[in-house]
């Protein structure tokens, strides 16, 4: 911990002017041109966007997975794939989607043999695209098979499936027992490791450094961009985004294990 | 899940799985292979070759990764093993928990980029130490929350009854503490060498690119637009976490 909080300290003061090459006393002129330029906000907002976008598909599909598998999903025979994706680094997994999902890919070649496309221009935009579609599809291919492990564990340790056929009994439709059994149950019980899980996908960095474009930029490699450039000019305000990082980080684990049923 | 319906939708969901590495696969035994062609014209082990040939330091990646890995994996499965009773036993448990947290959660590449200045002031920037000491910041908190549970009474009462027999620390340890701790040990072990293996950003940021570790070489690879070389170093980076599954899926499951 001390030596992450002497870089939060070294981010802060090179941020106002008072570390590093640039020092030459307090000055706020890094962060105001920050917020007035909107860096700051677009960074997060576009970080946030993939975040939210890959964790909801993939909690949504594993759940939907996990309910209709009634909690036995890791009983099946092949169950082991699931822990496939586990084994392949983000960064590999980047490698395979901008191999097979870009304009000269797999998917491409196919759509050229079909006649759809008559060259690599043709193919829509799926890596290094505005959306970041490349970048979700890949976060979606992680987490997916994360939390349909995760679930069907929970659902399974929380005996769910008891409690929604003692809902049927009672006269339950499915719409309610997935609105006031299963879903506040499931979500309980795993809100806390899916916002840990969120605030990795927040901070990722090898998958938007080869499937996202240059505007707009994930958090962490706006960062190393902005750290690593020759313009010195533009390491203070590096510094800022890592030090307002960083408070936001230490601010969400707080609220998380302060919060009933929170991080352990 | 019956019939049909359950047998599409497994197969759609093994095919999305299997075909990461198995693309990559083929890739790595592909004479050449680019659009349009929907398989490779030929396929030949030359990239094999060529890899793990002194034209490219696939092997010296894997080595200096293996042992960055496995030293790191040893020292904070270690360390937070023993500090993490301390932890337990506590009047500030929850504190030390929560700072525990911070270093884990945050990205890699961010906590390189704001301790920079330290692994340079000590000169340790660029050296495989300085990316090894990197490595344990985070493998360290993640080993100690994951023994945060384990210390419980039962596991107290057992060490304290050792003690009231006469056994000294040391023997404690070795006679009743880790007979009885080697699941966990193990799963500590295995899941703090992939936290390790899979790292690339802290890697890259500290080791300047002077540090070939596998992650580092499959990117230099991929942006020197060579595919081929960079699908074997990807093939090499997936096996040991392919050898744990195949050993025990739970070593793969790395969040609390």
């Amino acid at each position: 911990m001390l030596p992450l909080a002497a870089g939060a300290v070294y981010a802060l003061l090179y941020s106002v002017g008072l570390a590093g090459s640039l020092a030459r006393g307090f000055t706020l002129r890094y962060w105001e041109s920050l917020v007035c330029r909107g860096t700051l906000w677009q960074t997060f907002a576009y970080s946030a966007y993939i975040m939210g976008v890959s964790i909801l598909l993939s909690y949504l599909s594993a759940l939907a997975l996990v309910i209709s598998a009634r909690g036995r999903l890791m009983q099946r025979k092949w169950s082991r794939i699931f822990y496939l994706p586990l084994a392949v680094p983000a960064l590999v997994l980047a490698f395979f989607a901008f191999r097979f999902l870009s304009g000269g890919g797999w998917l491409a070649s196919l759509d050229f043999r079909l006649g759809f496309i008559t060259s690599p221009q043709d193919f829509p935009e799926l890596v290094n695209d505005p959306y970041g579609l490349g970048i979700i599809f890949v976060h979606f291919l992680l987490a997916f098979a994360f939390f349909s492990i995760y679930l069907d564990r929970v659902y399974a340790n929380e005996h769910i499936e008891e409690q929604v056929q003692s809902a049927k009994i009672l006269g339950a439709g499915s719409w309610q027992r997935l609105r006031r059994v299963i879903g506040p149950m499931i979500l309980r019980k795993t809100w806390p490791a899916v916002s840990l899980y969120a605030l990795f996908v927040f901070g990722s960095y090898e998958v938007p450094l080869l499937l996202g474009r240059s505007t707009p930029e994930m958090l962490s490699v706006r960062i190393v961009r902005m750290l690593s450039k020759f313009n010195l000019e533009d390491r203070p305000e590096g510094f800022a985004i890592v030090f307002a990082y960083m408070v936001l980080t230490v601010l969400l684990v707080i609220a998380l294990r302060k919060s009933k049923g929170g991080l352990r | 899940m019956k019939s049909i319906t359950g047998k599409i939708l497994w197969a759609l969901l093994a095919t999305l799985f299997i075909l990461p590495p198995a693309y990559l696969l083929v890739l790595s035994f592909s004479a050449s292979w680019y659009f349009p062609m929907l398989f490779p014209d030929a396929l030949s082990g030359k990239w094999w070759i060529q890899g793990f040939g002194s034209r490219y330091a696939v092997i010296e990646g894997m080595g200096l990764s293996l042992g960055i890995a496995a030293g790191v994996s040893l020292l904070s499965t270690g360390t937070a093993f023993l500090s993490s009773r301390w932890i337990a036993l506590s009047r500030h448990r929850n504190a030390f928990l929560l700072l525990a947290y911070f270093p884990f959660v945050l990205s890699p590449v961010v906590l390189a980029a704001a301790t920079y200045f330290f692994f340079v002031s000590l000169g340790w920037n660029g050296t495989v130490g300085g990316v090894a000491f990197a490595h344990f910041l985070i493998a360290y908190p993640y080993a100690v929350i994951l023994f945060s549970g384990y210390w419980n009474k039962r596991l107290l009462t057992m060490d304290a009854l050792a003690s009231t027999l006469g056994a000294g620390p040391f023997q404690r340890y070795r006679r009743v503490l880790l007979p009885l701790s080697r699941g966990v040990l193990a799963l500590a072990l295995f899941q703090t060498f992939i936290i390790s293996w899979f790292e690339y950003g802290l890697s890259s940021y500290i080791g300047m690119g002077r540090v070939p570790v596998l992650t580092v070489e499959v990117y230099r690879y991929i942006s020197e637009a060579n595919p081929y070389v960079a699908a074997v170093a990807s093939l090499l980076l997936v096996s040991p976490p392919l050898f744990m599954l195949w050993v025990n899926k739970r070593f793969l499951i790395r969040l609390i």
